[in-house]
Parts: C-alpha cells; sequence; structure tokens
C-alpha cells in the first residue's frame, strides 16, 4: 500500500523533469557551475553538471582535495555545523591568487569561497572529495552574481573589473560599476611609493591621479575621466 | 395543541420536504407497497380526519384504537416525513426518524448565495488594495513541481510576501524528495497562473483565487449540511467563513507552506463528517477519504488525524466497514507519511525545549540516553557559535526517538508542565509574529503584518492573556458536543453538530501534543497553524452546540422519541380520557 501511494504522489505531483546529476568528484579544477537559487548556494553539494565558463554562472572551482579530520570515518555524512569548520580548513586559500594570475599590486575584493561536499549517498560510499569554489560579487543589487567569463587568470583581462575593488563617492564598489578611485596593491606606501605603484598598475596609461587613503591605501584614477567603468589595470579602462 | 407545538425554537431541518417515495422491487415483492397503495385507497374513501390526528374526534374507541395501531404499524417502515395530511402538524418527535433517513432540508439557494459571497469576501480580504499574504520564509515545498522562488537573494525571505516562483531545475539535495498533498493544489495554482494573467510558472496569487473559491464552496456547503434553520446556518457559515478570513489564518492562503491546503481541506473534512455521521452511506463514506488524506498527507504532523478521524469514522450507526476501510486508507496514507517525511530533530526537542533555562541538565540528559558533558550545551542552537564545540559529541552521541522523549515527559511532570505551557503560549500566539504579509514594494516595512479581517484576533487576545483558557475552550467544547450527543429530544441531524463539536478538540489536542512533542518551543507558532484553526473552529461549533442544548432543555421520554407515531398516540391518549 506503501508503494502505491508513493507512486500516486510521484505521478501526481513530480511534473517536473528530473534533471542530470553529476558526481561531485568529478568535477575538475576550473570548471563553472549554476547556483542561481541561494538553496542551491547554501546546500551542502551540488551534482548539478557543469556548464562551459562562457555561460552565466555563479561559481568556479579553484581547488579539489580531499575532506581530512576525525569525522571524515563516519559513514553517515556529518550535520552542517560539523562541516563548516571542516570545510574551511580544506579550502585553502593560498592557491586563489595564483588561479586568478593575480600580480603584486593585483588585489581580489568580493571574491568568496564555498565548499561542496559529497551527497550523503555519495558520503556512504565513501566519497569525501572536498570541492572549492568562488564566488564573485553581483554587480546588480536585485539579482544575484552572474559571470560570464572564466576566473582562471582573469587578472590578465578586462573582465576582472568584476572582482576588483574601485570607490566612488567614499562608497566601495566593484570595478565593473561607474567609479572614481581604483585600488592598487599593496597598502602602507608613502605618495611617491604610492604614484610609482599606479603607474606600474596603469602601464602606458596617463594623465593619473592618486589618492592616499587614511590607512596609507593606494588609489588611482583618471584625470580626464573622473567616474569610469572598468579596470585601469595596463590601461583597459572603458 | 400537542407537546411538541409549545417548543419554541424549530430547526429547519424539523419540518422537511415531502421525500419521494422509493419504489423498489422488494417493497412489492414483500407486499407492503401494495400494502400502503390499498390503504391511501382505504382513506381517500372514508371521509377526511379530525385535525391533529389519525383519527376525528368523532371516532369511536375501537376506530381510534385501529387508527392508532395501523399508525403504529406503519411507523416502522411506511411512515414517511412530510406526510403531513395524514398525521396532523408536523411534530417534533414525529419529525425526528424523518431527518435521521433523508428528507433534511438543504436550502440550495441560501447555500449558493452564502458560497458565492464568501467567495468574493475572501478574494476583496486577500487582494483589494494590494495582495497580502504570508511571507515563505525557508519553504521550498514547490521546487517539487520545478519551481523556485524569484526573489531579492539578499533578502532571508521573512520581510515580504514573494509570490511568484519561476521554473527552475533543481538537482541533488538542492530540493529534497519530500512529498505532501498540497503539491496537488500548488499543481493546480501553476496550471492556474498563466489563465490568471500573473507572472510566472507559479504565483501564489493565483493559489489565494482558488483557495478563497474553495473557502466559498465550504461554507455554501455548511448551510447545506448544518441544521437549523437557514438564517443560524448563514451564521454558523459565516462564523466559519470568518476563520478562513481573519488574519490570523488567510496570509497562509497566499503562501508556498503546505498549511493552506491542510486548512481548507479542513472545511471539506468538517462537511464531509456531517453528511456521513447525518446519514451513513457508502458515498458519504467514501467522499469523506477525500478532505481526510488530503488533510493527512499534506505534513507529517498531521498523522495525528488518523486516531482521531478513525473514532470519528467509525462513531456512527451501520456502514462500519466501509468506515473502517476508508480509516484504513487514511492510517495508511499517514503512517506512510510520517514514516518517510518526518524529520525528527532531537535537537529541537531537547537541548531547545527540556534542556532551556534547565538546573537539572546533564541528568536529564543521562535519563535521555545523551551524553551528560553536553549539558553546557543547553538551550543553544544549531546557529549558535558556541554550539560547534559540542557538535562532534553530540553527532556521536546515541539520539533519543520521540518514543524515547515522551516517556521523559511521562517520568518528568514538571518538564511536561513547562513545554505544554510554551505550547499553550503557541496557541495563543495564533500567527508567526516574524512573516511579514505585504508584498515588496507595498511600502511597508520589512515583516509588517496585517489586521484586514481581525475577529479571531481579537477573540485570541483572552488566550495571550490566559493560554490556559484555550484548554477551557477545548473542554467546553467537547463538553458541549456530548451533551446534545446524548440529548435524546434532538434529532440525528442536530446530533451531527455535537459530534463535530467533539471532534474538533480532540483533533486539537492530539496535533498540539505532537507539535510540542516534535517540535518543543522552536518555531512553536507555525508549527501549531492546525491546531489554531480547529481551535477557532470550536468557537462556533460550541456555540451551536450550547445553543442546541439550552434550547432543549426540557427532558423528553424515550418513547415520545424512538416511536415515530407519538401523534397518534396522543389521539388514542385523547380518546381513552373522553
Amino acid at each position: 500500500m506503501g508503494k502505491t501511494l508513493a507512486l500516486l504522489l510521484l505521478s501526481a505531483t513530480a511534473c517536473a523533469a528530473p534533471a542530470t546529476t553529476h558526481p561531485s568528484a568529478a568535477m575538475p579544477v576550473g570548471s563553472c557551475h549554476v547556483m542561481s537559487q541561494p538553496e542551491e548556494l547554501y546546500a551542502l553539494s551540488d551534482v548539478r553538471p557543469p556548464v562551459p565558463c562562457t555561460q552565466p554562472h555563479q561559481t568556479e572551482t579553484y581547488l579539489v582535495t580531499q575532506l581530512t579530520g576525525p569525522m571524515t570515518d563516519t559513514p553517515v555524512r556529518p550535520p552542517h555545523e560539523l562541516l563548516v569548520p571542516m570545510v574551511t580548513a580544506g579550502c585553502d586559500y593560498r592557491p586563489i591568487r595564483p588561479y586568478l594570475a593575480a600580480g603584486p599590486h593585483d588585489a581580489q575584493w568580493g571574491v568568496s569561497v564555498w565548499g561542496k561536499v559529497p551527497t550523503p549517498d555519495e558520503w556512504a560510499a565513501g566519497d569525501r572529495t572536498l570541492r572549492c569554489d568562488l564566488l564573485v560579487p553581483t554587480t546588480h543589487p536585485n539579482n544575484g552574481p552572474v559571470l560570464t567569463a572564466p576566473l582562471r587568470g582573469i587578472m590578465n583581462r578586462p573582465e576582472s573589473a568584476a572582482i576588483r575593488r574601485c570607490n566612488l563617492e567614499g562608497r566601495d564598489v566593484q570595478c565593473a560599476l561607474p567609479h572614481e578611485w581604483e585600488w592598487v596593491e599593496p597598502q602602507g606606501l608613502t605618495r611617491n611609493g604610492c604614484r610609482a605603484n599606479a603607474a606600474m598598475f596603469a602601464g602606458r596609461l596617463r594623465g593619473l591621479r592618486i589618492r592616499l587613503g587614511p590607512d596609507r591605501s593606494c588609489w588611482v584614477g583618471q584625470e580626464r575621466h573622473r567616474i569610469t567603468v572598468g579596470t585601469l589595470r595596463e590601461g583597459r579602462a572603458a | 395543541m400537542t407537546l411538541d407545538q409549545k417548543d419554541p425554537v424549530s430547526w429547519g431541518d424539523r419540518f422537511p420536504e415531502k421525500p419521494k417515495p422509493k419504489r423498489r422491487w422488494w417493497q412489492w415483492s414483500a407486499g407492503t407497497g401494495l400494502l400502503r397503495r390499498l390503504r391511501a385507497k382505504t382513506s381517500r374513501r372514508k371521509p377526511p380526519p379530525g385535525p391533529g390526528s389519525g383519527s376525528g374526534p368523532g371516532s369511536g374507541f375501537g376506530s381510534g384504537l385501529s387508527s392508532g395501531t395501523r399508525d403504529l404499524l406503519g411507523s416502522g417502515r411506511d411512515a414517511r416525513p412530510g406526510s403531513h395530511s395524514e398525521a396532523g402538524p408536523p411534530s417534533r418527535t414525529w419529525m425526528a426518524p424523518g431527518s435521521r433517513w433523508g428528507g433534511v432540508r438543504r436550502f440550495p439557494l441560501v447555500a449558493v448565495v452564502v458560497g458565492v459571497v464568501w467567495a468574493a469576501v475572501m478574494q476583496v480580504r486577500l487582494f483589494l488594495g494590494g495582495h497580502v499574504g504570508l511571507a515563505g520564509f525557508g519553504e521550498n515545498l514547490p521546487c517539487r513541481l520545478g519551481l523556485a522562488n524569484f526573489r531579492d537573494p539578499a533578502r532571508a525571505g521573512w520581510e515580504h510576501v514573494q509570490p511568484i516562483w519561476t521554473a527552475h531545475a533543481w538537482t541533488g539535495e538542492n530540493c529534497p524528495p519530500e512529498f505532501s498533498t498540497a503539491l496537488f493544489a500548488q499543481a493546480a495554482g501553476k496550471w492556474l497562473t498563466p489563465l490568471l494573467g500573473f507572472p510566472g510558472a507559479l504565483d501564489l496569487r493565483a493559489l489565494g483565487v482558488l483557495f478563497g473559491l474553495l473557502v466559498g464552496v465550504v461554507c455554501g456547503l455548511l448551510v447545506a449540511v448544518t441544521p437549523g434553520r437557514p438564517l443560524v446556518r448563514v451564521g454558523f457559515a459565516s462564523a466559519v467563513g470568518l476563520v478562513y478570513a481573519d488574519a490570523g489564518f488567510a496570509g497562509y492562503l497566499v503562501s508556498p507552506y503546505a498549511e493552506p491546503t491542510a486548512l481548507v481541506a479542513a472545511g471539506f473534512l468538517v462537511v464531509a463528517l456531517l453528511l456521513l455521521w447525518e446519514r451513513p452511506t457508502v458515498p458519504r463514506a467514501l467522499a469523506t477519504a477525500v478532505p481526510a488524506l488530503l488533510v493527512v498527507g499534506a505534513r507529517p504532523e498531521y498523522v495525528t488525524f488518523v486516531p482521531v478521524l478513525a473514532f470519528a469514522l467509525l462513531w456512527m450507526r451501520g456502514r462500519r466497514v466501509v468506515a473502517l476501510m476508508v480509516a484504513t486508507w487514511i492510517a495508511g496514507l499517514g503512517v506512510f507519511h510520517a514514516v518517510t517525511e518526518a524529520k525528527f530533530d532531537d535537537h529541537q526537542a531537547v537541548f531547545q525545549t527540556i534542556l532551556y533555562d534547565d538546573p537539572t541538565a546533564a541528568a536529564d540528559l543521562a535519563s535521555l540516553g545523551l551524553d551528560p558533558e553536553l549539558a553546557p550545551a543547553a538551550g543553544l542552537s544549531r546557529d549558535d557559535p558556541s554550539w560547534v564545540t559540542f557538535a562532534d559529541r553530540y553527532h556521536r552521541t546515541a539520539h533519543p526517538s520521540p518514543l524515547r522523549i515522551a516517556g521523559f515527559y511521562a517520568t518528568h511532570p514538571w518538564h511536561a508542565v513547562r513545554t505544554v505551557g510554551w505550547g499553550f503560549q503557541g496557541v495563543a500566539g495564533l500567527r508567526p509574529h516574524y512573516l511579514g504579509s505585504y508584498p515588496e514594494g507595498a511600502g511597508k516595512p520589512e515583516g509588517e503584518r496585517e489586521y484586514r479581517v481581525a475577529v479571531y484576533s481579537a477573540i485570541w487576545e483572552v488566550f495571550r492573556r490566559g493560554p490556559l483558557l484555550v484548554l477551557v475552550l477545548w473542554a467546553a467544547t467537547a463538553g458541549a458536543g456530548w451533551l446534545v450527543v446524548r440529548r435524546r429530544s434532538l434529532t440525528p441531524s442536530e446530533k451531527t453538530l455535537g459530534r463535530l463539536a467533539v471532534f474538533l478538540p480532540l483533533a486539537a489536542l492530539a496535533q498540539f501534543a505532537v507539535v510540542v512533542l516534535v517540535h518543543g518551543r522552536v518555531e512553536t507558532v507555525r508549527h501549531l497553524a492546525m491546531t489554531n484553526w480547529l481551535t477557532a473552529m470550536c468557537v462556533p461549533v460550541m456555540a451551536a452546540a450550547v445553543a442546541l442544548v439550552l434550547t432543549r432543555l426540557r427532558p423528553v421520554p424515550r418513547w415520545q422519541h424512538r416511536d415515530q407515531s407519538c401523534a397518534s398516540i396522543h389521539s388514542q391518549m385523547r380518546e381513552i380520557k373522553r
């Protein structure tokens, strides 16, 4: 009777076509993932097949590793509150800058790390793969983050404006949005040091102005176009 | 004047219209139909009888007795309600068997008018001046239909009603395999959304339109099945309509929760039970199964309806085999649903309820079979940063079942009293205080609640001041219902309200007990939505039951209503006196 009821409920309500799944362990570094719903982002696992990074997506895998720790020996997947410290410890931040091809004057901004673990079934089957994804901030306050370019090596491309820190009227924004100043690494320089770094940062671009923040942070802008969109890195401003 | 004519109250179904005689082959073969026809021919030949009885004043002793004997003989099978020409003016005791076996007046025109009016009231209440509803915080049930809520991702969800759901392909555990009969309603809403011109794949406003219409149907049907004069019926149905329209429940009708389906189905269940108790037939028993299954399958907690429904179904004369079958179906679905869907979180029941502000936390943990070392975690939620230090130990410890927790409460009455107290506070809360009623862009602050219709919300002020009064209401309703059922002077149709008055508090109590046991003091108000609805229904049902009891205070001898031809007996007594 139970099976009949289950079938009845299934047939009556399962109107949605079942989406195909992809094993957690088979998500390589550099794969891009659609997580348009907050529930998908907050879920512990993700088995949706990856999409090409040129298609709209939300996260990109920069590291695939194995979960370690005392809880990995349990046949039942530990709960959320136990997995979060394991994911935090497992998703090393050090590979992020090389993955983004960030140079000494580049600073990524707003990029967050989201870990994905195997599903309960995969866990029970012995899979302990930890997938570490990068999530970029949204450029639209009413929409979630969307990226249509790969993050691998992005600092060498104009799309890096999506993850660079800029400032407009005292408010931090992404450089992909209208802004006045752009942040230049490193921090704690003198005015001359900031000017030299800004020149190296902007490459051939001339007509730069600099501003030294109260925390000795270095900001660069353009003399002619006070409000710009995009990054000044290597003169790529729009 | 007969004794019955002194009765100041005459309820509508006591004077049923004359039903058409049933023509069955066995009647002819048994000779009864033929006999009745012969009698009718004989009576037509005789001079017309005097008013008030089958034998006129001029009849002799012998003729009167024979007339009365004929009536007595005919009462068992042939006496039909409404045949006033033979028995004089309608009398209470004479009419009772008639309303038992059919001929109950339905007032279809009044029912239709009331249904249409309440359907319109619900639409106006939900949509006039901008729609209202209930913010679907954390609820993702429509994902089973391939839908995702379209909202500002920066918002948590509790702030505003977000009615639009768009098509979305979910994978893995992002949309857990959750089954609920509410998906039927949401699938209907999905179908209605483009027809009504709403955006998205499912607009919860379409569900609001649908549920509002169904509330109208419930009110109309209640007019048809409730005993009493038309005005009484309209009053009762409107009181039930007000329950749905009240701010405590109306918001659910425009929300992604499973509750609205269960609440509206429970209204149909009330109608079906009244019909079934009025006259137990196979179609009526089967018709009861539909809303009952919808209610029981909506949420795992509603498995508590199974024993109460079984009691309600078997609490009638005849058709018990069919009732047992229907009860088995409901029990099957309820148990299946509870076993497959229930996700018992002992953390809520233990750490956030039993151990909350508990000076004997370590000993209580030991009683529950948990590690006493977890005592410092008493009262902590999973989201609390301090919980992380206990999470590992908690994960590795054995977890108590609901049965074990029930046993703990049985052996620790003080804990039971505390938890029940929180439960009654949850009932008194009526609706969650943290879920907004207005859509984004309506110019209302986040989490603002609406009070367009607040009749029951106003009554609930009494419960907020004294939560234990909820228990008094349940007891009073059940007591009044029991008196109605036991009152011999009432017709079976009237007694259906008594049965309902017993059923509702029982269902509320069972639902309350499970919610308090499983959820403790975590989100108690929202989990008690069905308990609150059943409690609100107690108000009009208790009023009707009390009215029935009070208007029939004068006891009636058993022989008067058990015998169908009392009028003839009266006439015989008059003859004897002469």
